[in-house]
């Protein structure tokens, strides 16, 4: 049995039916077309699903799409565009915080969350706000030079 | 689709939610869902109905009177009532939090990620019972009182009487966990947290949490303290720490030695050496805990 659900998703009305075992996760990429926010794990350990709910990071795949009705959800497809990075994705392709790019989306909305919080983080922070967000490529170096980056190139009174 | 079908029940209430659990042994209660989700999606869990808490009214946090004899745990005779759906990121950024139960909020930080912690709940962690939980240790550490509603009206009982082994509670199967009560911390009080994991913010080998009240010439006259990681729930150390540490003044090493030394005899039997980090694990809380409260002194 499927259930209407309707949302606010990157800035705009949304809705589909869906079973009531569908995670949110599955809907924005299987009912939306949002294929931006990856599907990783598919069980909370790995981050590559994360997107903003309410304005707050979260897993996609550890909430159902029916609880998401009513609420705002932000995924990586409303953080800037191929001729206008956002200064997170701008500071991981100058630091090399990205190889095959799987994790990159969860990664930059994690940072983004990080920095909407926290104007000026120091490296300990930084890695505390990516340490749920898994990278096999990079070795993380490159990720935390990135954020570092993107905060102090966003300046004081950002 | 990964989770086998459910029917998913938004309760308005905690009489509702009760009344579904009544009606259908199958029925699960979904609290912050950031353990459950994976349980679904491994199929290892297979309700027929899942109840939502989201709008049941249980967001509550509030000071409120102390319903018991003074708390061992405090000269404030107050309690912080904590509803069970407060997400664990409140619990660690509150200040009403870290000003009247601070080792809530030091233990908070270390459960997940912020992006569990901005679903994961208070009652969801204690009713879930992960012995690597860090909050059901909090709440056995302080002696906080748990609340549940079932068929039969609300229940008290201590937080020590709820754990009943791996992942298993004493709730009864239509009760739902509705707030938890923590004596509020007195002038005095100081409180750390303190787990070792292999990787940063994953489950911890093993935790402690300690929580010291000084009186009013510095000397310690209450301490509480558990650990999770060790055996199937939260282990009770307030006995073990009080024995060797009431009515000292400082964190000297020799009662750190002596602190580590008892509460590894009491984790004795836990493998990997895990006895014995808990031990290391204790004395730097209570190093810490004792720290804090002396700051905490000079500053008032």
């Amino acid at each position: 049995m499927s259930r209407p659900v309707r949302l606010t998703v990157n800035g705009a009305p949304a809705s589909f039916d869906v079973e009531d075992r569908t995670t949110l996760l599955d809907a924005l990429r299987d009912e939306l077309g949002l294929t931006g926010t990856h599907a990783g794990c598919e069980q909370g350990a790995c981050g590559a699903c994360s997107v903003l709910l309410d304005g707050e990071i979260v897993r996609s795949c550890l909430l159902l799409a029916v609880q998401a009705g009513g609420r705002t959800v932000t995924t990586i497809e409303a953080v800037g565009s191929p001729g206008r990075l956002h200064p997170v994705q701008e500071a991981l392709r100058r630091h090399h915080g990205l190889q095959c790019g799987y994790c990159t989306p969860g990664v930059v909305l994690t940072a983004i969350d990080l920095l909407e919080r926290v104007a000026d983080p120091d490296e300990e922070e930084v890695r505390e706000a990516l340490a749920g967000n898994l990278c096999r490529c990079t070795g993380y170096a490159g990720l935390v030079d990135a954020v570092l980056a993107a905060a102090r190139d966003a300046g004081p009174g950002r | 689709m990964k989770p086998a079908p459910f029917a998913w029940h938004p309760a308005g209430s905690v009489e509702e939610a009760v009344s579904v659990l009544s009606a259908d042994e199958d029925a699960k209660l979904l609290a912050g869902g950031q353990s459950l989700l994976p349980l679904l999606s491994l199929r290892l869990a297979r309700p027929t109905t899942l109840v939502d808490l989201e709008d049941a009214g249980l967001g509550v946090l509030e000071i409120a009177d102390g319903d018991r004899a003074q708390p061992a745990a405090s000269g404030d005779s107050r309690v912080l009532v904590a509803g069970a759906m407060v997400r664990q990121r409140r619990l660690e950024l509150d200040p009403l939090v870290a000003a009247t139960v601070p080792l809530l909020a030091d233990a908070a930080r270390h459960v997940g990620f912020p992006a569990t912690r901005n679903r994961g709940t208070l009652g969801g962690s204690l009713a879930h019972a992960d012995p690597v939980a860090e909050l059901p240790a909090v709440a056995v550490a302080l002696d906080a009182t748990v609340v549940a509603t079932g068929p039969r009206g609300e229940r008290r009982l201590a937080a020590s009487a709820l754990a009943d082994g791996f992942f298993a509670t004493t709730l009864e199967p239509a009760e739902v966990l509705t707030a938890v009560r923590f004596p509020a911390a007195g002038p005095g009080h100081g409180a750390a947290w303190c787990e070792w994991s292999p990787r940063l913010h994953d489950f911890p080998d093993a935790g402690v949490g300690v929580a010291v009240e000084l009186d009013g010439t510095g000397a310690l006259r209450w301490v509480g303290a558990a650990a999770c990681g060790i055996g199937g729930g939260p282990l009770p150390l307030g006995d073990e720490l009080a024995a060797t540490a009431a009515g000292a003044t400082e964190a000297t090493p020799g009662l750190l030695r002596a602190a580590a030394g008892a509460v590894t005899a009491a984790a004795r039997g836990a493998g990997d050496g895990r006895d014995e980090l808990c031990g290391l694990l204790a004395a730097r809380a209570l190093a810490q805990a004792f720290r804090r409260a002396q700051d905490r002194q000079v500053a008032s």
